[in-house]
């Protein structure tokens, strides 16, 4: 869910979602911690639940993040529901090979639920070793069930290979047209004077004002607009 | 109030604190700096720490001011502070209240001994697999909560914390030890600062980092000092371990020659100190390093290399009576590839006689297949292609190449779900080696085969 001041837009990450609608596939979300991966998570998951039910794997809890757990997490959330005791799903995982996870993670993605499911899975590869194994599962996984899977990584270690097959896009940086559009385009903001809303912006912007194209990392951008919004009420 | 100025003010370093300063109530960034001290903390227990820290606080109202506050992502069953803030939002607490700061850390300790001592399993002999199960997620959530315990510590207790931590390390959950040892790892170091008084454990701590996630080269100095100094400690005894894995691999003899007394001397201290997964680990890495000494050193004479495969067959027929008592499928898993790989180069020593050659191949290969089966379920791309590599040289050596060639298909196809370059290269190596001596009969199949890896091994040459 998120909160207005981080509903900045993204262009370029709706338009590529909008190709995974049609066609299935697998996009890298890529950005460092203050790229707002999150949040282009988030926008993804509201564009994909129009015609998706978006299923999203993340873990607040700052917990063991290692590939196995996460697929645990998805085994989990794509299970059909079942009465009688089950084995955990990492129990369940662990007696399974690769090929046969894969396979079966496929069928479930292709069943209709009523509405086909489509998988968002955030900070892939945040606890794992060199040469893990998630990202061309994941990658495999949307190819072969011809759905959307959407995933954000941090490349701070290493650059998601371009050889696993997913469409890779650098989340950048925020200009002053973006977040000047987002004020005005914020609802619960509609009582504010165009002056108010510049000041956000020129304090969204301080210290980069010297630049004829000042821009703000994402992140930065979302305290101030939302340490703005908690100081005007 | 003017948020400019104080973003002006605060200078660049400090601006985002300033103004969560300037916007947040003194209850709500109390609460913020408790969730930023915090690790999988819930909503009903930070209340609870929070009233024994400031006994008038409205804790009810801070978590709903809170969750509005850009400081924290949303969503799931508790607040989280956003990773860009949570070590300014720490220092601030420190800064600000230096007192309530540490008793944070000890309230969240003792939170973290009482999950402990709740997930401690009780000892079930007959247990059915789903007791089981749960025998394994209870052990798992109490180590998990203990490491917890041991990042709290730091702040008010650094020589007990690094103790416990490395306690934690030398022994992991057994489903999946290393991703549990990098998660711990990564909880070391952020508390870095506080166990800054704890060089040693934390040098340690800080070449695992680099071993696993950068170049291990890099790590192997400060893992040699470490091993060298005294005392003989869990830190020694891990410490050595990791040198001697990094040395061991290494195409210089004499590098080879020091992983050998290193894991050695590795092997003794944790039998000594009881610490039984890095003892089991360091035999079988003793036993690998053998077979590749034997390979790198062109002046081992025939008797002195046998007598090595010897003892190193010795010692991993030992190894696998203890992988299977400590209960850890990985573990076990690695030391029959090992043992499979020792048998393998007793077989090419011709050190076996010819009655015995078939029926010696054919224990190999099935120890080969069972380790791969196991490691395959550990997502462990790169030994599964390892072992279909060594499976298929051994079926090459008897002549049987259609059977070779079905174990590297089957190695290749471990990377549609996975690839791990080096592994592929060899791989690739094994493919071309067969083929050339496999004649005609299989030269299409091999042909396609080696197209096929062609076009991911282009990447990496």
């Amino acid at each position: 869910m998120l909160r207005w001041w981080e509903r900045i837009n993204r262009e370029a990450v709706l338009d590529e979602v909008a190709e995974l609608k049609r066609d299935g596939g697998c996009l890298v979300l890529q950005g460092d911690a203050y790229a707002g991966r999150m949040q282009a998570a988030s926008l993804a998951v509201e564009s994909l639940s129009v015609d998706f039910q978006a299923v999203r794997i993340s873990d607040l809890t700052g917990r063991l993040w290692t590939e196995r757990r996460v697929l645990a997490q998805v085994w989990e959330a794509l299970q059909p529901p079942t009465s009688g005791f089950q084995l955990s799903a990492a129990a369940q995982l662990a007696g399974m090979s690769p090929e046969r996870v894969i396979e079966v993670f496929v069928t479930r993605l292709k069943v209709s639920s009523p509405r086909p499911k489509a998988l968002v899975v955030d900070d892939v590869g945040r606890d794992a070793a060199r040469d893990y194994n998630l990202r061309p599962i994941l990658a495999a996984i949307a190819k072969d069930a011809q759905r959307p899977v959407v995933v954000t990584y941090d490349p701070t270690r290493e650059q998601w290979p371009s050889r696993h097959g997913a469409r890779v896009l650098d989340l950048k940086v925020f200009d002053v047209t973006q977040v000047r559009a987002c004020l005005h385009n914020t609802a619960s903001l509609q009582g504010k004077t165009v002056a108010a809303l510049e000041e956000a912006v020129e304090l969204v912007f301080a210290g980069s004002q010297l630049s004829e194209h000042p821009t703000v990392r994402p992140d930065d951008a979302y305290q101030r607009l939302g340490a703005w919004s908690r100081g005007s009420l | 109030m003017n948020l400019l100025e104080v973003l002006r003010d605060a200078g660049d370093e400090q601006a985002e604190l300033a103004l969560f300063r300037a916007t947040t109530a003194e209850d709500t960034r109390r609460l913020a700096w408790l969730f930023a001290v915090g690790l999988d903390l819930a909503e009903s227990e930070a209340a609870g720490v929070l009233t024994r820290l400031w006994e008038d606080i409205d804790a009810e109202r801070a978590i709903t001011d809170l969750a509005s506050s850009p400081m924290v992502d949303i969503g799931g069953d508790s607040l989280r502070i956003v990773d860009s803030a949570r070590r300014t939002l720490v220092d601030d607490f420190f800064s600000s209240e230096y007192e309530i700061a540490l008793k944070a850390h000890v309230l969240l300790a003792d939170l973290e001994q009482a999950k402990q001592a709740h997930h401690d399993p009780p000892y079930s002999p007959c247990g059915t697999p789903e007791d089981d199960a749960r025998a394994e997620s209870d052990s798992e959530e109490a180590w998990f909560a203990s490491v917890r315990r041991a990042y709290y510590l730091a702040a008010v207790a650094p020589s007990d914390s690094s103790r416990d931590f490395i306690d934690l390390f030398a022994d992991p959950p057994r489903a999946d030890p290393e991703g549990a040892r990098q998660w711990l790892t990564s909880l070391v170091l952020r508390q870095e600062r506080r166990l800054g008084a704890q060089p040693r454990e934390l040098s340690f701590f800080r070449a695992f980092e680099t071993f696993t996630r950068a170049d291990p080269a890099d790590a192997l100095d400060t893992l040699r000092q470490i091993g060298l100094a005294s005392p003989e400690d869990a830190c020694t005894a891990l410490s050595l371990y990791q040198a001697g894995v990094i040395e061991g691999t290494s195409s210089n003899a004499e590098a080879v020659t020091r992983a050998l007394t290193n894991l050695t001397r590795c092997i003794r201290l944790s039998e000594q100190l009881q610490l039984l997964e890095n003892e089991i680990r360091a035999r079988r890495s003793y036993c690998d390093t053998i077979i590749h000494l034997i390979n790198v050193e062109a002046g081992l004479d025939r008797n002195e290399s046998r007598g090595m495969i010897e003892e190193a067959l010795r010692l991993a027929s030992e190894n696998q009576l203890r992988a299977d008592k400590y209960g850890s499928d990985v573990l076990a898993a690695r030391n029959l590839w090992t043992t499979a790989r020792v048998r393998w180069t007793r077989f090419a020593f011709q050190a076996i006689a010819n009655t015995e050659i078939e029926a010696e191949a054919e224990r190999i290969v099935v120890m080969l297949a069972q380790a791969r089966t196991a490691l395959a379920r550990q997502y462990d791309v790169q030994a599964v292609m390892l072992t279909s590599r060594d499976a298929a040289a051994t079926f090459a050596a008897l002549a049987r190449f259609g059977e070779a060639a079905d174990e590297l298909e089957m190695g290749f196809r471990a990377t549609q779900w996975g690839d791990a370059p080096a592994a592929l290269l060899r791989l690739e190596d094994e493919a071309k080696r067969l083929r050339k001596e496999a004649g005609t009969a299989h030269q299409g199949r091999l042909d396609d085969l080696l197209a096929r890896m062609a076009t991911l091994t282009s990447v990496f040459r």
